[in-house]
């Protein structure tokens, strides 16, 4: 390099010389081009753009400069002044780009299956913590829900073309061409694209590949002088929205109605002068007003990230390198809940001859978890659900603090939120140590034109620690008559949470390893294309768990597991099987034959074949093990006709494609083909002797095999007025079949089984997608604007019904996971309502009407009708927008869902269940407002239709449906002018923002929320809740 | 170019796909690591062993079984069987019984008895018996005990003897009730003729003969009874899967006092302590009883260990201010049925004994329900100088606040208003004490030691005595009652007849108070309006003296804490709609149409 360098001046000394530098853009979006190759003609000479677009180059006066870049019409100029700014054009629009598809890339013109793509420089714009969520809006068809914000358990659920069966409906990942990797730590600024195979493409992927496939690929290095740059962010979340509860005026008057109604004469719970202090907050100590949701969570807490990458290289060796780290703090005051990560990553290629070529790609990562001790109700190590279960039941008149600073009384079980989200609970530290390697050896066979042999060896460890101390707190309770001898009220401290501190600690071992051989031949004969690639792949994976209990530390000072007491110590492990550090490893063994055929016949007409014969370790081995998932697709780029090109020049591209393919979902418990046998607690005999219980895991079911997923597809891509405007469509037509479930439906209780899923559903899951982009500009003003939106919608085909059930509750007909529910009609305005319509046995005024659905003259479990909706929307959408003038940029992404309803959950009611959802009771039916829509306040057992804050019933469904302001950024790039001056080549300030603002009819919980549990009806209201992120950043370039 | 180069390459490529196309033909063929096969288990007497337990370990067991779903006790507001309560009981809330877990617990009886000859023989005689035959006789009286159970709540259901496998037709009507109980009855009577009388060493909590004939005395006293004979139900299709449509009821009742007297006669069995020194310890021995790792009325029985983490949850029915959460607490109702230690009625119209309730009681009564101020265990350190003693503390007190001139309220450290807040506790003024290991620290371990008694020698002693009532037999009645009474501290009960009958329901409602009787005990007596019904607590106020002091004899009124009625329905309980739905040959019982 340095030699080179030194030529360089040498020559331009020598000769007569300039220093030319330029900055080479697009001419459509005007944004910079790095890694444009920049070439002295008719020499070996030349260099290429950095990140920015930038290049510097010394050259002979009047030198042909040529400037090329995949995808782009290269261009040559003649140099004679020392400032050379270039525009490239974008050849055929997008068309030529690269798109990674399984187990090799393909240029986009002639793609045959219904594939999308993003870029890693648009999913960088998102200042999400987890690189899921930066997915949502980006790619049409692929679904990304988030859940929760909870700091290291942020992950989005993910879902390509809706959900396609009642088990696991997730994707396969592939990271760098190894499956089975997660995406959820993955450093934006390392990421080159997203790829996602919707259709028959992903048959290649074989049993794994039914619920679609997403390809992750990282950055390489490239030809070029090193380039360094830094990413610096700082961000601060806020949750999207928290429920609004009631003040204590408003709840002790509550508690009055509520104690008319069903204690009619006994004395009030409140007195008029309790509700007046309450309310004028006249006396904190025995009145207190406490808002539960402000006094726990902060008003914004911060994130940040930042990023180092090195880049570069030469013919022989090009690196890729990038150290970064993030942070990001729990929303809790006073709290020790985080998470932070460090990550680390190389990719160097080396050019070990002309024909040999050899990768080898790193990645290290640290993710540190860290949560209070878990802490009360039975000390569920989820600190979250902890936190706002407590915080759901609190009780407005109860102090979160005592106005002298100190904690107030438990709610229940020791709880009190703002302590159980501090370290006085102890703490929970989860350390996991990921490490991912792939070696990659490509040979060119010399004596055969076109052909080459690559290997790949991919070892994935990730090592976990988890360590919980839980220690027991102090909280302060006054009698209200108590004071001390400065008459101040005297508090009585008590120990909450574990009677003792306690110490959990574990360590589990995953490993994985991937090996692959494929042989590829690519040859051009004329006008004839062919692409064969042959592979071959093994996978296996283990896993190794065990931990460690004691109990009684005589103090909390020291958390040692050698420190604890000796009594009651408990330890256990086991290998091959999930644990819960990694709750999804077992013993997995796969091995698989693919391939893949294409033909494309002058670039007009394509057809590909993709097949894999797969084998998996789940399923009987008498047979059952191997399964064969072909897929074929064909394109006709009609544009390339000759008529075409006659008729509608405007359309510069038009290609209509259309696949069929048949793939696997095998995501079910191993050996379910057995009968087997396995402990399951202890019983005890003979006054203490302790021995084990051993139970039938499962009734087998011998011929259990693949869910099998029959995708269609149909589509077109087209270019039009210059290439400027670009549309894509697909329709799709799912069938799934062989679907596993249980036939609990139909199997009486009476038969004894404990079921094993059988192969018994049938699913359609239809719908299409469809993706219009425009991009142009007006003098220096530059715009882009994308939408995407796809419908997916299933139904059940057949499905394990109960003999008997009427029409209106059957499933089968009715999308996956829909519920019942009875029918709110109204609110029973008094006795005479409630003795005019028939009703639930004991329904008092003010209670929810239930629609006599089957009008049978009485309201009972046949009167609920299942609902024409689910919780996962049927419609999503993003809107992208890019601007850019001069040196400002903006980007903006709306994204949006519809098609999905959500039923509310609330804890309240009665004594001792804590406070009232502002929303639910603001207009709240009353002896004195009889002819109000909404029911009265209820008590916790007492209402038929809300048991214990879970409601049965239409009144409490919500439509889910939402739009949302996902991602902006405003960026400004400083002048190079003055830049450059500083031996810096660019910098951009930037302010990004995440979930900025939410329109929709959901009150009190992200639409986005997730439910109880997975296909329940319910919100789940403990859960932490999503995050609105406001982040500013500076991207440095040397 | 360098063909050496080449060829190294080209090696390790080839080496590479061998590796992974060559792989050993069984490389899928895995097998699970924490999992036995199933040919594995029958052949290994130890696993076996280990199989049955786990049919064991489904017999389920809490402090308050059926106490709060009848009128023993009642919790805090979200805690108590509202549905059962005001008879909202239906189809669509069903799950009364635990229909499907008894069937799960009944499938794996008749899997392992399907599977037990494959066990080789082995001559080998412990307790007298060989193995194969012990586990054969435990297997058979584990699924009597899961029926019986069924029976008890349900009426008749399907018996099912044999092990499904997915490709069978499920549906199975009921079987009648007397079909029911002739199938329970026998088969204690195999399961008695395979089993040791006793076991010893580790098998010790393993079933015996006496326990399959003590589970045919419960069985066949049940059947009996007034509701399995009774014309209530006369506008049912199906009355024969209530109760017997023939027969000769006395012919029931003398083989219910047969099944009875038979475990009587095993002689293996003595009531504990049957004849205390003084009412003192009556109440002594009877606590002793509930909280002894053994004794000699040990018919079934359930160990706990809390040595090896596998110790009885005290925690849920210990009083707040105690560091338990107080979940059975006796109803006023309950507190009222305890006669005076002389053997007279306890009257709330007795001004004595309306001022102060808890004083001459039924010695059991101060060993089975802590009352206010009755002494518990020594307080938390930091309460300790609030209550130095340790006694239950549900009350109120009234003082005089000079300063201020007027009264101020103290409350009771295991009360509503309680400043030790656990959460969770119950409204009646009481908490629970019977089977409870006062040594117990809540702050240490919720967990402690404990042998329920799913049956013991008492239930046979009252189920003879029952028997022989009904048929008339008062005097052989009396004798066995008064045998209980004696052991109780309390005076001979020497009535006939009706009168009798009342002394001998109420004096079981005493003796086998949280001990899952009464619930079954209400219906087969068919005297449900007087178990449901609003239900009390009390209010617990030591109010200011006309002199500004404090009362040390509290104030004790009861209040209604919750609702409640009755409804002939729920003398059985309803099958789910899906189960009825599931099974298109189900009858579903009277009431829940």
């Amino acid at each position: 390099m340095l030699v080179f360098a030194l030529l360089c001046s040498f020559q331009a000394q020598a000769q007569q010389t300039i220093n030319v530098s330029g900055v080479v853009t697009e001419q459509a979006t005007g944004k910079p081009l790095p890694g444009v190759s920049v070439k002295i003609k008719s020499s070996t000479n030349g260099t290429v753009t950095d990140v920015n677009g930038n290049y510097k180059i010394t050259i002979k006066q009047n030198s042909i400069l040529q400037y090329s870049f995949i995808g782009f019409e290269s261009i040559e100029r003649t140099i004679n002044s020392e400032k050379a700014d270039v525009q490239l054009m974008a050849k055929q629009g997008s068309l030529n780009e690269v798109v990674v598809v399984g187990y090799g890339t393909r240029k986009k013109a002639t793609l045959t299956g219904s594939i999308a793509t993003v870029k890693g420089s648009e999913l960088v714009k998102s200042p999400a913590g987890n690189f899921s969520n930066s997915l949502a809006g980006r790619l049409p068809g692929l679904v990304a829900i988030t859940r929760t914000g909870e700091p290291g358990n942020d992950g989005s659920t993910l879902r390509i073309r809706g959900a396609n069966t009642l088990g696991d409906n997730s994707p396969l990942v592939v990271i760098d061409g190894i499956a089975n990797r997660s995406l959820e730590r993955l450093d934006p600024a390392t990421i080159e694209s997203v790829t996602v195979l919707k259709d028959a493409s992903a048959a290649i992927y074989g049993a794994q590949a039914a619920n679609g496939v997403i390809l992750v690929t990282t950055k390489r290095g490239t030809t070029g002088k090193p380039t360094i740059q830094l990413n610096l962010n700082q961000g601060w979340n806020t949750p999207t929205v928290l429920p609004k509860m009631v003040d204590a005026a408003t709840y002790a008057t509550i508690q009055n109605e509520i104690s008319t109604a069903y204690h009619p004469g006994s004395p009030l719970p409140y007195s008029a002068e309790d509700i007046q202090k309450y309310k004028d907050g006249s006396d904190p100590w025995g009145h207190p007003n406490t808002d539960w949701f402000k006094e726990t969570i902060k008003n914004n807490s911060p994130q940040r990230y930042g990023n180092l990458t090195l880049s570069g290289g030469s013919e022989a060796v090009k690196y890729f390198t990038s150290l970064g780290s993030n942070f990001t703090d729990g929303m809790y005051r006073n709290s020790n809940i985080n998470y932070s990560q460090t990550n680390f990553q190389s990719n160097i290629d080396a050019r070990v001859s002309k024909d040999i070529r050899l990768s080898f790609d790193v990645v290290g990562r640290q993710e540190n978890r860290n949560y209070s001790g878990g802490g009360a109700n039975g000390g569920s190590a989820d600190a979250a659900q902890n936190i706002f279960w407590a915080l759901n039941r609190a009780f407005p008149t109860t102090p979160a603090y005592w106005p002298n600073g100190l904690p107030g009384p438990a709610i229940e079980y020791g709880a009190n939120p703002v302590v159980l989200v501090t370290d006085k609970t102890g703490y929970t530290k989860q350390r996991d140590y990921v490490f991912q390697s792939n070696a990659k050896l490509v040979v060119n066979i010399p004596w055969v034109q076109g052909l080459s042999i690559t290997g790949n060896a991919a070892v994935d460890k990730t090592f976990t620690t988890y360590k919980q101390f839980r220690k027991p707190w102090d909280l302060y309770t006054w009698d209200k008559v108590s004071y001390d001898s400065n008459h101040q009220p005297l508090l009585l401290a008590s120990k909450s949470g574990n009677t003792d501190p306690r110490l959990t600690q574990s360590f589990n071992l995953l490993g994985n390893i991937t090996l692959n051989g494929l042989i590829n031949y690519d040859r051009t004969f004329g006008k004839h294309d062919l692409k064969v690639l042959v592979g071959a792949e093994r996978i296996s994976g283990d896993n190794m768990y065990f931990w460690a209990f004691r109990r009684n530390y005589t103090s909390d000072l020291l958390d040692e597991l050698d420190l604890g007491s000796n009594a009651l110590k408990d330890n256990g492990g086991s290998s091959n099987t999930p644990s819960p550090l990694s709750p999804n490893a077992v013993g997995v063994k796969r091995l698989d034959y693919f391939g893949r055929v294409s033909y494309a016949y002058d670039a007009k007409y394509l057809a590909e074949f993709v097949w894999r014969y797969d084998g998996s370790y789940i399923f009987d081995p008498n047979g059952k093990q191997f399964g064969f998932f072909p897929g074929i697709s064909l394109g006709y780029r009609i544009s390339n006709e000759k008529f075409w090109k006659e008729n509608l020049p405007f359309i510069n591209e038009f290609k209509l494609r259309g696949s069929w393919g048949k793939t696997g979902n095998d995501r079910i418990g191993p050996y379910q083909y057995m009968t087997t046998y396995g402990y399951n607690g202890g019983y005890v005999f003979n006054q203490s002797v302790v021995q084990q219980t051993l139970t039938a895991l499962r009734i087998p079911n011998a011929g259990v095999t693949w869910e099998v997923a029959n995708q269609s597809n149909i589509g077109f891509d087209a270019q039009l007025l210059d290439n400027k405007l670009s549309i894509s469509a697909d329709y799709f037509y799912n069938l799934r079949t062989n679907i596993l479930a249980y036939r609990n439906a139909s199997v009486p209780g009476s038969a004894g089984l404990t079921l094993p899923q059988e192969n018994i559903g049938k699913v359609v899951n239809k719908g299409f997608e469809l993706q219009i982009g425009y991009q142009n500009n007006a003098g220096e003003f530059k715009y882009s604007v994308s939408a995407n939106g796809a419908f997916s919608k299933n139904h059940i085909k057949f499905w394990d019904e109960t003999p008997g059930v009427p029409d209106y509750q059957q499933s089968t007909g009715n999308q996956m996971n829909a519920n019942l529910y009875y029918q709110s009609i109204g609110v029973f305005k008094d006795q005479a309502a409630v003795d005019n319509y028939p009703h639930w046995s004991g329904a008092r005024p003010g209670d929810i009407i239930f629609k006599d659905v089957n009008g049978d003259g009485q309201i009972n479990g046949l009167d609920q009708v299942r609902s024409k909706k689910t919780s996962i929307p049927t419609f999503t959408g993003g809107l992208s927008i890019n601007l850019q003038y001069k040196s400002f940029d903006v980007s903006i992404l709306f994204q949006g869902a519809a098609g999905a309803e959500r039923a509310y959950t609330a804890f309240s009611g009665g004594p001792g269940v804590g406070n009232f959802m502002y929303n639910l009771v603001k207009d709240r039916w009353t002896p004195e407002n009889p002819s109000s829509e909404n029911p009265r306040a209820w008590e916790r057992g007492g209402a038929y239709w809300m048991t214990d804050g879970m409601p049965n019933n239409t009144y409490f469904v919500r439509s889910s449906d939402y739009i949302r302001l996902k991602n902006f950024e405003v960026g400004y790039t400083l002048p190079s002018k003055y830049t450059n001056k500083i031996g810096i080549q660019s910098l951009r300030l930037f302010a990004s923002g995440l979930n900025v603002l939410t329109f929709t009819k959901m009150k009190d919980f992200d639409p986005e929320s997730p439910d109880t549990a997975p296909g329940s009806i319910w919100v789940n209201n403990q859960v932490y809740p999503l995050n609105k992120t406001i982040n500013v950043g500076l991207s440095l370039t040397f | 170019m360098n063909f050496r180069k080449i060829n190294l390459a080209g090696a390790s490529i080839l080496f590479l796909l061998l590796t992974v196309c060559s792989c050993k033909k069984d490389f899928l063929d895995t097998k699970p690591t924490t999992q036995f096969a199933e040919s594995d288990v029958w052949s290994d007497p130890n696993l076996v062993q280990l199989n049955i337990n786990s049919i064991y370990n489904q017999n389920p067991w809490n402090f308050y079984l059926t106490s709060l779903s009848v009128d023993e006790a009642r919790s805090y507001d979200g805690g108590n069987d509202f549905n059962m309560s005001n008879m909202l009981l239906s189809p669509d809330n069903a799950g009364w019984g635990d229909w499907n877990g008894k069937y799960k617990a009944i499938r794996d009886c008749n899997v392992f008895l399907e599977n037990i000859d494959k066990l080789p023989d082995d001559a080998t005689l412990t307790d007298g018996v060989t193995l194969k035959n012990r586990l054969k006789g435990e297997a058979i009286f584990l699924r009597a005990w899961y029926y019986q159970m069924l029976v008890s709540y349900f009426g008749g259901v399907p018996l099912v003897t044999k092990s499904y496998i997915l490709s069978d037709d499920f549906t199975v009507p009921r079987n009648t009730y007397e079909e029911c109980v002739k199938y329970i009855s026998e088969q204690c009577d195999q399961a008695a003729a395979l089993l040791p009388l006793t076991n010893t060493g580790d098998n010790k909590g393993r079933v015996t003969k006496g326990a399959a004939l003590a589970l045919k005395s419960r069985a066949l006293l049940y059947a009996a009874s007034e509701l399995h004979n009774t014309t209530k139900f006369s506008g049912f299709k199906n009355p024969e899967l209530l109760g017997y449509v023939s027969g000769n009821r006395a012919e029931h009742w003398q083989a219910a006092k047969d099944a009875a007297k038979a475990v009587i006669d095993l002689g293996v069995y003595n009531l504990y302590q049957p004849s205390p020194s003084s009412p003192a310890q009556a109440t002594q021995n009877y606590e002793d009883l509930f909280t002894s790792k053994e004794s000699s009325e040990d018919i079934f029985i359930r160990y706990f260990n809390v040595s090896a983490n596998m110790g009885a949850d005290f925690w849920t029915v210990f009083p707040n201010g105690f560091g338990g959460i107080e979940y059975n607490g006796a109803t006023s109702e309950t507190v009222d049925a305890y006669e005076m230690a002389n053997g007279t009625t306890f009257s709330r119209s007795n001004p004595a004994q309306d001022k102060e309730p808890y004083k001459n009681r039924d010695p059991r009564f101060y060993a089975t329900i802590l009352y206010e101020g009755a002494k518990f265990r020594p307080r938390a350190s930091n309460l300790v100088g609030i209550d130095p003693v340790g006694v239950l503390q549900a009350g109120t007190w009234e003082k005089w606040d000079a300063a201020a001139g007027k009264i101020t309220y103290v409350y009771g450290l295991d009360g509503r208003n309680s400043a030790v807040y656990g959460g969770g506790y119950n409204n009646t003024g009481t908490s629970m004490l019977k089977f409870i290991n006062r040594k117990t620290d809540m702050y240490v371990n919720h967990q402690d030691d404990l042998t329920w008694r799913y049956i013991r020698y008492t239930e046979i002693i009252l189920n003879y005595a029952e028997a022989c009532m009904e048929l008339g037999e008062d005097a052989e009645a009396r004798a066995y009652i008064n045998m209980i009474r004696k052991r109780a501290g309390m005076p001979d009960v020497t009535e006939s007849g009706a009168a009798l009958k009342k002394r001998y329901q109420n004096e079981r409602r005493i003796e086998m108070l949280f001990e899952n009787q009464r619930f079954f005990d209400v219906r087969r007596w068919m005297i449900g309006e007087d178990a449901y019904h609003p239900m009390h607590g009390v209010d617990i106020v030591y109010k200011l003296n006309p002199d500004k002091t404090t009362a040390i004899i509290p104030t004790v009124t009861p209040v209604q804490i919750t609702t409640g009625k009755w409804e002939d329905k729920a003398y059985f309980m309803p099958i789910a709609r899906s189960e009825m739905n599931k099974n298109s040959k189900l009858v579903q019982n009277p009431g829940y149409n």
